[in-house]
């Protein structure tokens, strides 16, 4: 044999090896189920398929948690997870589920809306691919930490140019990012058929209330901040002089009229729920971050945004020198409660929850001590 | 559909890289690069990655 054929073969073997060893990571990452457990007063769980029945089979069709209470009321959907790459929402939406008690009305929680983007991680982003905590009674219950977009083994390829169904144009790579593919398509990629289940889902419950809860890098202008539909404007603006009064501080963002595919546009248009969105600062995702592992995930400490924050390059307080994930959902939490509010004020409906953790409690201890 | 066209173009190119990895490639550098370039095609092929 020649003697370039051995080399060759050996390469291959060794890229075998590569592959292989890669691939069984990737592999767990994508197959990993993550350890969501059902609240002792959650009614109902169902799938999203149940309104979008495309979605029946495929990695996307998520889980739909139901606290009914027991008089009837308003009703209040709650999104984490639209970008798995800021996880406080996903994980706001899972203490939400496990601990809050309906009294009166309904909430839906969603804590895994754009389940494919969970299954990876961004490309050169040395993201964390799990996330750690430990409860009060001492297990460690792990989550997964994801992508700001749709897995493309689940929709591939991109286009060069994504358009909207508005007509709006975006780059290719956005046609993944399910917070731009409001109000969805029934039959459309994979993360249009979600919008379209959410969508449906939403006109179907009239459900009158939706809160999508997000982060954003410091350095982003829309921070620790809520963005209103229009219609969702007296609503809005009542929670967040709330929430000022408490001391978070949040600022309100009218959705932008010519900003097509976000829920807090979409959802508004397209249904007649009150369409919220919160942001909260996230030094994980942002792009003056340094090494980037679960403990920065976690902590939120990050020497360069320490110096981008002497330096008044941030829109959030880094005065501590880090922004926790306690505090992070302690946020979201805080934000759900004062809107809740907002809208019983404003409404003949009326929310009645109890066992929301206050923005104390969370800020001020552990988040696995209000994981089951 | 448009997926399993590129996933047939992603096994076209898998299996050209590799029979010019082992058949065509003289240097050692060239079969390494080849080697690489089969690891993402693989793994995208095998729905892994």
């Amino acid at each position: 044999m020649k003697k370039t054929y051995m080399t060759g073969i050996a390469v291959v073997l060794a890229a075998a090896i590569v592959a292989g060893l890669a691939g069984m990571n990737f592999y767990a990452k994508r197959h990993f189920v993550e350890d969501i457990k059902t609240g002792p007063n959650v009614t109902e769980v169902f799938k999203l398929s149940k309104y979008n029945e495309n979605l029946a089979g495929t990695v996307a069709d998520t889980d739909v948690y139901v606290l009914k209470g027991e008089k009837e009321g308003g009703s209040l959907l709650l999104l984490g997870g639209t970008h798995p790459s800021e996880p406080a929402g996903h994980m706001a939406a899972i203490v939400f589920e496990e601990n809050v008690k309906v009294e009166q009305g309904t909430v839906y929680v969603i804590p895994n809306i754009n389940n494919s983007a969970f299954t990876h991680n961004d490309p050169l982003d040395g993201s964390p691919q799990y996330m750690h905590f430990t409860t009060k009674n001492g297990e460690t219950r792990t989550f997964h930490y994801g992508s700001r977009a749709t897995n493309p083994i689940d929709q591939w390829p991109d286009p060069d140019i994504y358009t909207h169904t508005s007509g709006q144009t975006l780059s290719g790579s956005e046609t993944r990012n399910l917070n731009r593919c409001y109000p969805g398509v029934k039959d459309g990629t994979i993360s249009e058929q979600v919008g379209y289940a959410v969508t449906n889902m939403i006109n179907t419950l009239e459900i009158d209330m939706e809160i999508d809860m997000h982060e954003s890098s410091p350095e982003y202008a829309v921070n620790n901040a809520t963005v209103a539909h229009e219609r969702a404007m007296t609503i809005a603006s009542e929670g967040v002089l709330d929430l000022q009064l408490e001391g978070i501080k949040m600022s309100l963002e009218p959705s932008p009229v010519s900003l097509r595919g976000l829920t807090h546009r979409e959802l508004g248009d397209f249904t007649n729920t009150y369409a919220l969105l919160m942001e909260v600062g996230n030094p994980v995702q942002g792009r003056l971050r340094g090494y980037t592992d679960e403990k920065l995930c976690l902590t939120g400490e990050d020497p360069c945004y320490a110096i981008a924050y002497d330096l008044k390059l941030l829109y959030v307080d880094y005065s501590a020198g880090n922004f926790p994930m306690e505090l992070r959902v302690g946020r979201h939490l805080a934000g759900i409660n004062a809107y809740i509010n907002a809208f019983n004020n404003n409404s003949d409906k009326q929310i009645v929850v109890s066992g929301i953790p206050t923005y104390d409690e969370v800020v001020n201890g552990n988040l696995g001590d209000y994981l089951l | 559909m448009i997926t399993y066209i590129y996933l047939g173009i992603a096994l076209i190119v898998f299996a050209s890289t590799l029979y010019n990895l082992i058949f065509k490639e003289e240097k050692l550098a060239d079969q390494i690069n080849a080697g690489m370039i089969l690891i993402p095609l693989l793994l995208r092929i095998l729905l892994i990655k």
